[in-house]
């Protein structure tokens, strides 16, 4: 607690701000880039997002309020950088939007998923986007429901019950498939 | 919960996602570049025009005035013509026309009809300004603003 207080006072510091913003990105870099990757599949949108997610924490650390921890503002920055990019590609997309982020995922060369990898990501996709987050929060990222509700701004009960909603989809997804046998 | 306990049990934790060798380890620094870059972006080029816009402006003057009275101004613009037939000799045509037709004063000078010593200030006044709007025709073919 006390290192984060003293980075931030670097990061709003002239002086100290580069040196500093580079150990930021030295810290929160992968957390951030998965959190981001399993929201927008493709590794080319996941590098341009997080990019200007930095961006935006450099340019917008001296008005940080300090009300909430460093992690959470980055979370939070990354959440709404992602699911705006989001809203984004379904305003441009032609046709149909999961179909389309499906195909440029499989299309990825850096995605090398088995076929059942792949069909949750399927399912997955089959979600609304919050309930998307949640479940990659939770199930790959196995974020504690009190962080997610600090970034979601979301209450954990609320949280839960998403998760739990979210899950029983995307099995049940994954049985309507016939893909392999989940009883 | 046992759907999540299905899942990790039949597809795991790996969602097969990956990235490009050193992607991580390189990432501080083109993250650098890209800020150096844009605060560069920012801050310089329009400065640095804005700083040399004058002393362009004032070369070109010095340059015009250097060429004006070492060849005549007919033959000026005949050269001028003479240049390849495309969109742009228009322009240069309509630009140097509008110059013959403004700068009486200059014509008479190199002319010989009127001599530099007979001009006073208020001449050679009128002459800069005959120059410096012929100037601005010029640097409005070429795309230079001038103040």
């Amino acid at each position: 607690m006390e290192e984060e207080k003293k980075m931030i006072q670097q990061l709003k510091h002239a002086k100290s701000k580069e040196q500093a913003f580079r150990e930021l990105v030295r810290q929160y870099k992968e957390r951030l880039y998965w959190h981001i990757r399993r929201m927008v599949l493709c590794h080319e949108d996941a590098d341009d997002v997080l990019q200007n997610v930095f961006i935006k924490v450099w340019n917008g650390v001296d008005g940080f309020r300090e009300d909430s921890s460093l992690y959470t503002w980055l979370y939070r920055i990354a959440t709404n950088e992602s699911l705006s990019f989001l809203e984004q590609r379904k305003r441009k997309s032609l046709g149909g939007y999961e179909e389309n982020m499906l195909a440029s995922v499989e299309a990825d060369r850096f995605f090398d998923a088995d076929e059942l990898q792949l069909k949750l990501q399927e399912a997955i996709l089959q979600l609304p986007e919050r309930q998307r987050l949640v479940f990659n929060m939770r199930y790959y990222d196995e974020m504690k429901y009190q962080d997610m509700s600090a970034i979601l701004e979301t209450s954990e009960g609320a949280l839960k019950a998403s998760y739990h909603l979210a899950a029983k989809k995307v099995v049940d997804y994954m049985k309507s498939c016939d893909f392999i046998d989940f009883d | 919960m046992k759907e999540e306990k299905l899942l990790r049990k039949k597809v795991g934790s790996d969602s097969g996602f990956k990235v490009p060798d050193s992607y991580f380890e390189t990432f501080e620094d083109r993250m650098s570049m890209r800020l150096s870059a844009i605060e560069g972006k920012e801050k310089h080029p329009k400065r640095i025009i804005q700083m040399f816009q004058p002393v362009l402006a004032l070369a070109a003057c010095f340059v015009l005035v250097v060429l004006l009275f070492k060849y005549p101004a007919q033959q000026l613009t005949q050269s001028v013509a003479k240049i390849e037939v495309d969109q742009e000799v228009d322009m240069i045509e309509l630009a140097v026309s509008s110059y013959v037709g403004d700068t009486y004063l200059v014509d008479l000078v190199m002319q010989g009809e009127v001599s530099l010593d007979e001009m006073d200030d208020e001449d050679v006044e009128i002459m800069i300004g005959e120059i410096t709007s012929y100037v601005s025709d010029l640097d409005l073919i070429s795309g230079i603003e001038v103040d």
